[in-house]
């Protein structure tokens, strides 16, 4: 799969502060790609360096394989960048406004436009203040911006902070539509989005790269533990017993549920251990279900800035 | 150059659309209209006694002195928000992530305060009119106060473009430009503090008004043109750097 984002070995000094240091970082063309790291890992830097807001200090950004440096006008076409906060003039109305990011950028298609507004649920707000909307639907214009001028590499940092579970339930639905042809960098801080859209995350922290890969790579590589759910008919002492003289089950739930008991079983390490604890527990006769359970992408993110 | 000049106008559009929606650019019209035909009318009145005087003299050099002066209060107050509120609105990473370019952006926003400016001076232009129905012929020189008034303007302007791209705050923008032309004002008295003919005219040369008076007097030079495209040049680069330090 071809790249639509490749950094290079970036590195951005400001005086006194390393703020990113030496970074690779490869985002696949048509995926959702999530940004993770801490407040001041270097996110926002990264994105603005993608973005062209900002240069590196040292290596080589390349958007969609044109080198930035070389084709700073293509690259920027082909960018749409939604920052933190999102640029919009209050006392312009939706239309105008993304005809004038269209302009801006060097086009003047209406039927693009029309498409994006109708796409990102704006068809009937074109002639209102965007001073007027609420925050979702700013929110939603801010996107529309990036998309207006045909970018195919979309840039959103942080685009559901502030909104209310139901402005952040429209964004990420509009996000995971604009995926069919669009590739997204998503930088955000709600882990359980990141867990539901995207297909791999890269996870900074005092701007390094601490891993980069799908979601279940990073799940294996830095959850400490993993958790398996048994489902049993009966449950005595003796089960229990013989659960905990494995060397690697560190803990043992067991929850009551109606006629049946479900057993949460945490185990040490990541070696795959499904095989030594269906025999025992298929032993006891009293198995009915046997699953793993996924580990808090949390509990991976606080593990890996440690 | 065609694609360059779109970019400027489609900025331009937008600002002038922006400024004419403001209540400010109203308020300051009319302030300055209220002012200035006051200020014509007293010395229309005086004109009357000063008999050995022309109405040149009288009138023409005086009202466009104060005009300038007046531009000294009005430019900062025009400019605050060309770049400040599009820092605090974080619109300003809009214009720097499109294909317009640093001096695109400085042109597009310069040249629409310039034609509020210029829309605020047109209305003096009633002044050589009823002059006119007095018997006042000198055209030629009313132009040339034109052209120096809107020169001067010019160079106030650019100076408050770049103040205003220093901060985010639209009070303290406009202070810092209204402090930077009064430093730029006092050069031509500090040049009269001198007793050293060359130091003095040194300082003299480089005030604004010192330029602006040979536009007023009709004698202009060809190193007036050169100093005040000079001034607008300069500032307008270093706004140029001021964006850049974003970058940094």
């Amino acid at each position: 799969m071809s790249l639509a984002i490749h950094l290079k070995n970036i590195s951005k000094h400001y005086p006194g502060v390393r703020a990113l240091d030496g970074i690779d970082l490869k985002v696949k063309q048509g995926t959702i790609h999530g940004f993770l790291g801490p407040n001041g890992a270097g996110k926002s830097t990264a994105m603005n360096i993608i973005a062209g807001l900002i240069p590196p200090s040292a290596g080589e950004v390349y958007i969609e394989d044109h080198l930035c440096s070389e084709h700073d006008k293509v690259a920027k076409t082909r960018i749409g960048l939604l920052p933190e906060h999102p640029p919009l003039y209050l006392n312009m109305q939706v239309g105008d406004y993304l005809s004038f990011c269209q302009e801006i950028n060097g086009g003047r298609d209406t039927g693009l436009k029309e498409m994006v507004t109708k796409r990102c649920g704006l068809n009937k707000m074109t002639s209102r203040l965007i001073g007027n909307l609420s925050k979702g639907y700013r929110q939603r214009v801010g996107i529309a911006q990036a998309l207006v001028f045909g970018a195919k590499v979309i840039v959103l940092d942080e685009p559901t902070v502030g909104l209310d579970p139901n402005a952040i339930a429209e964004v990420r639905k509009l996000i995971l539509e604009l995926k069919e042809d669009h590739t997204i960098l998503l930088s955000t801080h709600q882990l359980h989005e990141v867990a539901r859209i995207c297909d791999e995350i890269t996870i900074i922290n005092s701007g390094r790269i601490i891993k980069t890969g799908s979601l279940l790579e990073v799940q294996n590589e830095f959850s400490a533990f993993k958790l398996y759910e048994a489902g049993l008919s009966h449950m005595d002492e003796r089960i229990k017993e013989s659960l905990l003289n494995f060397s690697f089950v560190q803990g043992l739930d067991v929850l009551h549920h109606r006629e049946d008991f479900l057993l949460v079983i945490k185990v040490d390490g990541n070696e795959d251990r499904r095989s030594e604890l269906t025999k025992l527990l298929g032993a006891s006769g009293h198995l009915l279900s046997f699953s793993e359970k996924r580990v808090e992408l949390e509990e991976i993110f606080k593990k890996a800035v440690e | 150059m065609k694609s360059y000049c779109s970019g400027i106008w489609i900025l331009y559009k937008k600002e002038i659309k922006d400024n004419f929606y403001s209540p400010l650019v109203y308020i300051l019209s009319a302030l300055f209209c209220v002012l200035m035909g006051w200020l014509f009318f007293n010395y229309l009145i005086a004109s009357k006694e000063l008999t050995e005087q022309t109405l040149t003299q009288s009138i023409l050099v005086p009202i466009f002195g104060n005009m300038n002066f007046i531009f000294l209060f009005i430019c900062p107050l025009l400019t605050m928000r060309s770049f400040a509120e599009e820092r605090k609105m974080h619109t300003l990473e809009l214009l720097l992530t499109s294909r317009l370019g640093h001096f695109q952006i400085i042109a597009a926003k310069l040249l629409a305060n310039f034609s509020m400016a210029a829309f605020m001076i047109s209305i003096t232009c009633i002044f050589p009119i009823v002059l006119a129905f007095s018997g006042y012929s000198h055209w030629s020189l009313v132009l040339s106060c034109y052209a120096g008034i809107l020169l001067s303007v010019l160079c106030y302007l650019s100076v408050g473009i770049f103040a205003s791209s220093l901060t985010e705050n639209l009070v303290i923008s406009a202070l810092l430009s209204f402090c930077l032309l009064l430093g730029i004002m006092l050069f031509s008295l500090t040049g009269n503090a001198t007793d050293n003919l060359i130091l003095s005219q040194i300082f003299q040369y480089f005030a604004v008004p010192f330029h602006f008076e040979s536009f007023v007097r009709g004698g202009i030079r060809s190193f007036n043109l050169v100093y005040l495209c000079s001034f607008i040049g300069f500032f307008t680069y270093l706004t140029g750097i001021s964006l850049n330090s974003r970058k940094w």
